[in-house]
């Protein structure tokens, strides 16, 4: 009784698809709003039993493959607010039928449980398993447009990169297995105190599990599916696998790497024992994506590609921050996909109101969108500034977080990187602005005729980027406590 | 009590600019429809919330002149405890001309885009932004806060240039961002390392200022590099990237050239000044070591300044590039004063922050009422053909005012301005004789460029006789104007007022050097 109680926020999430699906079977044809209706209230008791789980820190359910601490408790909050976001945002786009919305909200809602899985689970093989499920739902959100050639394609380049991570992890999983006997993360650890890995093995694992979860983080050299699939994928699926693809990458990447490759009884840093450079390849690997993020981004002529090349430049920056490894860092890193959440998922809002009107392939086509919806192209501008560290915005806080541990880290080499690369995507948001300002005087047609629903989520997006900033201090602590058991 | 009125005075435009933006939306101009009382309420919205504030500073600044035991206000709350970052705002001598000037020139500014067709809501809800930044800017009592304030002031800019320039204005509206990224990302750079650096961190300048980082180095690889050099050369740069500067200065003029003239009014004569001296107030608590050091090499950067600017003020054929050449000379005259570390020196530059600001304020509302009435700012065309002309016999009042003004900018007697740059060429001669060569030449040059200007649009003949649209000032633009020129024939008389309030300050920042 004690670990159903546990598992409520799961069996919530498990019930709403259940009820979506019974709904459709015995239903057909039922309107859209009672379908939307049944997963918001879902996923909002889902939210409820997740904060009531808090009194259970620390517990861990089915033999201990399930676990409930900080790092589930924080993941769980986030996979079920993007959740109902996408729900939100599917129905207000014009982009999925109204036929559909059901099954889309049902694929979304299993998304999250995925994700909530994932984040929770302590054994490596439920973990893969999780990531596996989550690899095959976003693979059916990103071909949702059926008939659209870039879509499917975007869905096909996404299958291939996904066998390749999920071999990889495969493989690791395995040869940790091989060599400890056990697939649970604490046994393994205690293991590895004992008899740790050999320098050419423990690098080897590291790195079969590190390009593996890059794939999920669309990090160097796994990055090259993003873009494609944030432009493919309709706008309210793009929202949900350019957020949370990165954040289970990050979350499982934090579990996994703080239990098994950390320096000596969970302290902070990278392992010595396997004496090989682990910091350096992950390192590496940010730099490179930081860089090679940045520059696509300037040079891309298309809006949906060119955020999606921005998203992977701020997915390097945030995987430079794991070279620090501690629970500083990892709360700044998550402080800073708490902001994404709801600055992204506001930018999706925009730009699915702006597809709705056909609008917002090319960036030459969005000129005008600031004087025909003012309202949009002012929030599209507070998101963007958002994502990219523009103060006075939150993402300015998170990004001085973790330049400064860079810096006191005798990192001054990140520090610069970052801020090259940060420089460089903000002269790609300039290009970004210059054509949504663009033709303020001449463009008198009002093209974009946003409802007044579509407004108010834009408005429920605006009100907690602002909140983050105002009350920095009491979220970084709840993320701080939620990561610190680790360190 | 006093304290909370910081934050009423920053607060107080801040939400005017929320509230005007969340009034019911007017129709396009086009479109012929009615709009009822909204436009007017919410002009009279903004102009209240921008009086509000400013009314607040004057407080404040008449506070600190009458109460002499209040010398300093300050107001602190905590913001992120875990990293030492607090909402730390306060009040002393050397910001209180900062003050002055925001205070006086914003509500002008609402003023001037009275009744404007095209957009007035938005004009009005980015100078309020503005004014909340700035004001936010000069009271910042710690580094996160004022480079917070530093960088909010961008996208404001941004969007006046972007949207109401002329026919190049998203391009030089482009080129304002990547330059003000370039000096974000560089005064980043020495916040950080002045916090990360400091034990325990902090960003307080009280905390960090007295040499903190002196001996302090940090590691690239092999090197090792001194920490108050790198975050004081950053700190510059970051200015450099800001204002114009030699030798990153062309940017500024090309900017200058979009941007309608009311915007260059808040650039050139509110912001300009404003960051000069924040950014040197920056300098003087943090890097004592590196600024004497250094302050020969500023001296002469802000000398080739004025002569650069008054080169410019020479060729320049069109006012809004006038305006920024004669900005760039009162750069460096400002910059010379801060640079020469010695009392009249300093003083002179703050006092040149306020008198310098307020005769560039009102050359941009002038240009900017000369393009309305005759629909362009040049005053010499292709081939030296005249453009403009006669204006002192159809505008008298005008002509006079505008003379006041422009005398306060060359350093006339009686006005503001002649007190600023006496006291910065006290301060630069004891430093070296050879400064005021440099200030002299700039000075002779710069006039030169001034009464060439002043023939051409003021004397001879109007250019079309027929033309009945350079007329004097109204009532409302009298209104605008008085305010301007008074304060600087008060400046110009008595002194005292701002040199008492300024001094004390002055003086426990430069003993910090000594």
């Amino acid at each position: 009784m004690t670990e159903a109680t546990l598992l409520l926020p799961e069996i919530c999430l498990a019930f709403v698809i259940c009820a979506i699906i019974c709904g459709e079977v015995v239903h057909f044809g039922e309107t859209y709003r009672s379908v939307i209706l049944t997963t918001l209230l879902g996923l909002g008791t889902a939210f409820v039993q997740t904060i009531l789980g808090y009194q259970h820190l620390g517990a861990s359910v089915l033999a201990g493959i399930y676990t409930i601490d900080g790092v589930s408790q924080f993941f769980r909050i986030y996979s079920i607010a993007l959740a109902t976001m996408v729900t939100l945002l599917g129905a207000l786009s014009g982009e999925i039928e109204k036929d559909s919305r059901s099954e889309f909200s049902a694929f979304v809602c299993g998304g999250g449980l995925l994700m909530c899985v994932a984040g929770s689970s302590r054994n490596l093989l439920v973990t893969w398993l999780a990531l596996q499920g989550l690899n095959l739902v976003i693979f059916i959100l990103i071909g949702y447009s059926k008939q659209d050639i870039g879509s499917i394609e975007a869905a096909v380049k996404y299958m291939i990169f996904s066998l390749i991570s999920s071999a990889l992890l495969a493989i690791g999983v395995a040869l940790l297995f091989l060599h400890t006997g056990t697939l649970d993360l604490e046994s393994i650890r205690h293991i590895l105190i004992q008899t740790p890995l050999g320098g050419q093995l423990g690098v080897f694992i590291f790195s079969l599990f590190f390009f593996s979860l890059a794939f999920f983080c669309a990090v160097f050299p796994m990055h090259f599916w993003f873009s494609d699939v944030l432009q493919g994928a309709p706008t309210p699926a793009a929202a949900f696998i350019g957020l949370g693809a990165p954040a289970v990458g990050f979350v499982v990447g934090v579990r996994i790497f703080s239990t098994l490759f950390s320096g000596e009884e969970h302290a902070s840093g990278w392992s010595q024992g396997t004496g090989g450079p682990l910091a350096e390849i992950v390192l590496l690997s940010a730099c490179a994506t930081m860089v090679l993020g940045s520059l696509l981004a300037f040079r891309q002529r298309r809006a949906k590609r060119l955020l999606a090349n921005l998203l992977v430049m701020q997915n390097g920056f945030l995987l430079a921050v794991l070279t620090l490894f501690n629970a500083r860092a990892v709360a700044a890193l998550f402080y800073h996909l708490l902001v994404a959440l709801f600055a992204l998922g506001g930018l999706y809002g925009v730009l699915s109101i702006i597809s709705k009107s056909n609008r917002g392939e090319l960036l030459s086509e969005f000129r005008g969108v600031f004087n025909g919806a003012a309202l949009e192209g002012i929030s599209l501008i507070i998101f963007l500034a958002c994502i990219l560290g523009f103060p006075p915005f939150p993402g300015y806080i998170g990004k001085f977080l973790l330049i400064g541990f860079a810096i006191e880290k005798h990192e001054p080499f990140i520090a610069l990187l970052i801020l090259v690369s940060g420089i460089i995507s903000i002269a790609a948001f300039s290009r970004f602005l210059f054509s949504i300002v663009g033709g303020f005087v001449e463009s008198h047609e009002v093209k974009l005729h946003p409802l007044p629903r579509q407004r108010w989520y834009l408005f429920v997006m605006l009100l907690p980027t602002f909140l983050l900033t105002v009350f920095a201090e009491p979220v970084l602590q709840w993320v701080t406590r939620s990561f610190l058991f680790i360190f | 009590m006093k304290a909370h009125l910081i934050s009423w005075m920053l607060l107080s435009p801040l939400l005017g600019a929320v509230a005007q933006a969340l009034l019911p939306g007017t129709k396009p101009p086009h479109s012929g429809r009615y709009d009822g009382w909204w436009p007017g309420i919410a002009r009279w919205f903004a102009l209240t919330a921008s009086l509000f504030g400013s009314l607040i500073g004057f407080i404040l600044v008449s506070t600190l002149y009458y109460d002499s035991n209040s010398r300093v206000l300050t107001e602190v709350h905590r913001w992120i405890g875990v990293y030492s970052i607090e909402y730390s705002v306060g009040i002393d001598g050397i910001n209180c001309p900062l003050i002055l000037l925001i205070s006086l020139i914003f509500p002008l500014l609402i003023l001037a885009d009275w009744g404007s067709k095209a957009g007035e809501r938005g004009i009005h809800g980015l100078y309020l932004l503005l004014q909340a930044s700035l004001f936010g800017m000069v009271c910042a009592q710690n580094l996160f806060l004022i480079f917070f304030f530093w960088a909010f002031s961008v996208l404001p800019f941004y969007f006046l240039i972007a949207v109401w320039g002329e026919n190049e204005r998203e391009q030089a509206a482009f080129r304002f961002i990547i330059y003000s990224s370039i000096s974000n990302a560089l005064i980043f750079i020495t916040l950080t390392l002045a916090y990360f650096e400091s034990s325990p961190h902090t960003f307080s300048i009280e905390e960090l200022s007295g040499g903190k980082f002196e001996g302090a180095v940090f590691t690239i690889g092999p090197w090792e590099a001194p920490v108050g050099l790198v975050a004081f050369l950053f700190l510059f740069l970051g200015l450099v990237f800001r204002v114009p500067i030699w030798p990153v200065n062309g940017w500024f003029h090309s900017i200058g050239a979009q941007a309608s003239p009311y915007v260059l009014v808040a650039l050139c004569g509110v912001f300009v000044p404003t960051s000069i001296a924040v950014i040197a107030r920056v300098g003087y608590e943090l890097f004592l070591k590196e600024l004497s050091s250094f302050g020969p090499v500023l001296l002469g950067i802000g000398g080739i300044n004025v002569i650069l600017g008054a080169l410019r003020a020479i060729s320049a054929r069109e006012l809004r590039l006038f305006l920024g050449a004669v900005c760039q000379a009162q750069v460096g005259l400002i910059l010379m004063g801060y640079a020469s570390i010695q009392e009249p020196g300093v003083l002179g530059a703050v006092f040149q922050v306020l008198a310098g600001g307020i005769g560039l304020s009102g050359i941009g509302f002038f240009i900017g009422l000369l393009r309305r009435r005759q629909g362009h700012t040049w005053f010499n065309g292709d081939e030296g053909k005249a453009r403009s002309g006669g204006i002192i016999i159809k505008a008298p009042i005008l002509t006079f005012l505008v003379v006041v003004l422009l005398s306060s900018l060359l350093g006339f007697p009686g006005v503001g301005g002649f007190v600023g740059q006496a006291l910065v060429v006290i301060g630069a001669y004891a430093v070296s004789p050879w400064f005021i060569l440099f200030n002299s030449i700039g000075t002779i040059l710069l006039s030169y460029g001034v009464f060439h200007m002043f023939r051409h649009i003021f004397l001879g003949m109007p250019v079309d006789r027929n033309n009945t649209g350079v007329v004097d000032l109204t009532f409302l633009e009298r209104v605008s104007f008085l305010p301007m020129v008074v304060f600087l024939v008060f400046l110009g008389v008595y002194p005292r007022f701002l040199l008492d309030l300024i001094q004390p300050s002055v003086l426990r920042m430069l003993s910090l050097v000594q």
